[in-house]
């Protein structure tokens, strides 16, 4: 089910939210929440929400086990069934196709493919599943001694399906102490939220989706100087206010149930170095990736080259987590080498003026997102041409799309420039009907949604 | 790498000074605007989806259009002519002319299974009708289509009463949603420009058996100064094969109900693969879905054929096998009055 949809909004929201706070007793709300998620989630797919069910109790029932005993063989060894039993999902519906085509491509017919439908939310479960067993093996938290709790904490469905990628340490306290009553302030908050955030998706994300992205990325090989440009911008802001939007609809809708969930976006573009960039971008992914891969591998424990590699290895991985591809890999790596690159200089040389720093970073990282975007490498080097200016200038789509341009332009603004938590009008009440004027210019797109691009991933 | 504080939401509390009376301006103000624009909507009704008839619509798909002429002929026909708008070029005076039977057209543009099943159930129950024969131009991919139906169809309660009802449920909340649609408030808009002053003239009109004129392309043509192209139609073709895989199951169930219907009623069924310019052919076989699609459609409706008593099936996909000729096309897929012709002799000499 989308948030940017009818039945969503005027349906399964209201019921949801009436039934969860009319339930007096805060262990049958959990209850409610569940259902609800698992409802939320199995519409898409009744049989991928049993593989949830699956995953969830066994990363349960392996927490659970690897807190009951002290024998340090048996707590890795039940941790160790729950990293296999996580990463086998994963590996199964997101990769095996594309390494089983990565080996036919070489010896063709040498590994069959499955007939597997990628579940969708499956990389950001997974994940929240699998930072809840580690931590308890870690002795960082107790294991949940209720199923409910635990399935109560996963499959939260405001964040079920695109994140924020909490974990349990985040949310453990707001989990054990349900409010009774949710405050007209925090619902307050949760317009804003969720209001901008539909109108990121739904006025500007899919606006330029459909009128520049979509069109020119379909024809790789017919862009030129400018049209690349504007394709490669246009992707740039889409990707930023579909995903972000996405994040702060979850917030919105998060309070609503009495939750906070963590920040996911702080204006990324406005980033002055490639690591800020991280430090800015799907925040709950890139502190998952640095607290459970790159601090195991090593971190910067092991001396300067081991911190490179271990650095490069995360970037690479995290690329990965995107998507089985070949570009997904080969965008990882490019991170992972500009963030080399940056350590290396920032170590030696003076930090570059502001303008310089965040123009390049901001260069860096549209040229990436061509990679990110297109299906193929090949497709991308096609972009990659047109950038270079080797398919010629074609000034004449510059003026046949003037209109569309000045969108483009003021949406790259507002990325630099509006961050839901620092855009905060006083609440008059003239704010209330800005705020719902935006909600229904957002409704009259709704009688052809589309989906998020995390969604994909 | 990436150290940062892990903020949770909001960084500063909102202290509004009567949050509940925010909230409720929120919501009042969602309810009145969406109000406002569904009535506005429903009243202009642009599309003529709903029952108010106050502004004449823009457009009232060829399915309420053939519903309308069905309606007002004096007599049933003896053969029925159903299919896409690549069938409404099947003269109704050619079928006289070669069979002395009369005729109708009821071609509609897109058409599907469920648009010939619900239009043969209006013509038997309705109608009453008593046709002979019946031809039936089969788009191929439309069997292999899991789309939701036309919302023309869908509109028409002439139509609408003799399909599934999960096809018509989903239109229902469909045509509620678009009440409250951007792109139905710029019809509303258009339609009561249009009802001020003077209409355009309409692109494509219809005799009363059904036949189509397309009144620009049939006059450039006439004049000398008709320019042909296929561009479209490869690209649109194409999108519409991209990703097919396999029959729709409700569509194929539909179909055969009205061989079955036809069989039951004694009224022979001449089903064929309706043509595709040779330009636009030479393009689609190098797509794979194409020619799966083809097989898969030609195999089954071959079957079908020897499976229902007084059925026959003729696949004209390419033009040869009618003897069509590539002049008399008016673009890649939708054919002139004399490649109708060609059809209507080769079909009814099976």
């Amino acid at each position: 089910m989308l948030f940017n949809s009818f039945r969503f909004l005027f349906v399964f929201l209201p019921v949801v939210l009436g039934v969860y706070w009319l339930t007096p007793s805060l262990t049958w709300r959990k209850y409610v929440s569940v259902v609800a998620s698992y409802i939320f989630y199995g519409v898409w797919s009744p049989k991928f929400a049993l593989l949830m069910l699956f995953t969830t109790s066994v990363d349960f029932f392996t927490a659970r086990l690897i807190d009951d005993t002290g024998n340090v063989r048996r707590r890795k060894f039940w941790m160790m069934v729950s990293m296999i039993s996580n990463l086998g999902v994963l590996g199964i519906f997101k990769y095996y196709n594309f390494f089983a085509e990565s080996f036919n491509a070489v010896a063709p017919g040498l590994v069959p493919l499955l007939h597997v439908v990628l579940p969708i939310g499956i990389s950001f479960y997974t994940f929240e599943s699998m930072s809840y067993t580690i931590d308890v093996y870690r002795g960082k938290i107790p294991a949940l001694r209720h199923f409910i709790d635990y399935a109560h904490f996963v499959t939260m469905f405001p964040r079920l399906v695109a994140g924020p990628i909490a974990r349990y340490t985040d949310m453990a306290s707001q989990l054990q102490a349900l409010p009774r009553w949710l405050p007209a302030e925090t619902v307050v908050e949760a317009i804003h939220f969720f209001a901008l955030g539909l109108a990121k998706k739904i006025l500007i994300a899919d606006y330029l989706a459909a009128k520049l992205v979509n069109p020119l990325f379909s024809a790789p090989g017919g862009l030129h100087f400018f049209s690349g440009w504007g394709a490669a911008l246009a992707y740039t802001a889409q990707l930023y206010f579909d995903f972000s939007g996405y994040s702060d609809m979850a917030v919105g809708l998060a309070l609503l149930l009495g939750f906070r969930l963590p920040r996911n976006f702080f204006l990324p573009y406005a980033s002055r170095s490639i690591a800020e960039f991280w430090r800015r971008w799907h925040i709950s992914l890139s502190t998952w990736l640095r607290d459970y891969l790159y601090i195991p591998l090593g971190g910067n424990r092991g001396g300067a080259a081991r911190t490179q590699l271990n650095l490069f290895l995360t970037m690479l991985l995290g690329g990965l987590w995107h998507g089985a591809s070949w570009t997904f890999v080969i965008w990882g790596a490019y991170h992972g080498g500009a963030l080399l690159v940056h350590r290396v200089v920032s170590a030696r040389f003076r930090p570059l003026p502001r303008w310089l720093g965040l123009a390049g970073t901001f260069l860096i990282v549209v040229v990436g997102w061509v990679m990110f975007r297109m299906p193929t490498l090949g497709a991308a080097l096609q972009v990659y041409r047109a950038m270079l200016g080797l398919n010629g200038l074609g000034g004449a789509w510059l003026m046949a799309n003037r209109y569309r341009l000045a969108i483009l332009a003021a949406s790259l603004c507002l990325s630099f420039t509006l961050d839901t938590y620092e855009f905060r009008p006083a609440p008059r009440l003239r704010w209330a009907v800005a705020y719902g004027l935006v909600l229904v210019a957002c409704l009259t797109q709704f009688s052809a949604p589309s989906p998020f691009l995390y969604f994909q991933f | 790498m990436l150290p940062q504080p892990r903020n949770s939401t909001p960084t500063r509390p909102v202290a509004a000074k009567s949050p509940s009376r925010y909230v409720w301006t929120f919501l009042t103000t969602i309810l009145i605007a969406c109000l406002a624009l569904a009535l506005f909507n429903y009243v202009v009704n642009p599309l003529n989806y709903y029952p108010p008839r106050l502004v004449r619509p823009l457009s009232y798909g060829d399915q309420l259009v053939k519903v309308d002429l069905m309606n007002r002929q004096a007599a049933g026909p003896d053969v029925l002519v159903l299919g896409s708008s690549r069938t409404m070029k099947l003269a109704p005076a050619d079928v006289t002319a070669l069979n002395g039977m009369t005729a109708f057209n009821g071609g509609v543009s897109s058409s599907r299974p469920e648009e010939w099943y619900a239009m043969l159930r209006h013509a038997l129950d309705d109608l009453h009708w008593q046709p002979r024969e019946i031809i039936v131009g089969v788009d191929l991919e439309t069997l292999f289509y899991h789309g939701e139906s036309n919302e023309d169809l869908l509109s028409s309660p002439d139509l609408r009463q003799h399909l599934p009802a999960d096809m018509y449920r989903e239109s229902l909340w469909n045509r509620a949603a678009l009440l409250i649609s951007w792109d139905q408030l710029l019809l509303s808009r258009k339609a009561l420009a249009l009802n001020r002053g003077a209409r355009p003239p309409a692109a494509i009109t219809f005799d009363p058996d059904g036949l189509l004129h397309y009144v620009g392309w049939e006059k450039a043509v006439a004049e000398g100064r008709f320019q042909f192209g296929v561009e479209f139609n490869i690209r649109d073709y194409r999108r519409r094969y991209d990703g097919l895989d396999g029959f729709d199951e409700q569509r194929k169930a539909l179909f055969e109900q009205m061989l079955k219907l036809a069989a039951a009623r004694s009224i022979r069924v001449r089903l064929f693969a309706t043509t595709f310019h040779p330009a636009v052919l030479a393009e689609m076989v190098k797509l794979p879905a194409f020619n799966q699609v083809h097989a898969d459609a030609v195999q089954y409706l071959s079957a079908a054929a020897t499976r229902y008593q007084g059925v026959t099936f003729a696949d004209f996909t390419e033009i040869t096998s009618f003897g069509g000729d590539q002049d008399n096309f008016f673009d890649g897929v939708h054919i002139r009055q004399e490649n109708g012709r060609r059809q209507l002799e080769r079909l009814l000499q099976q």
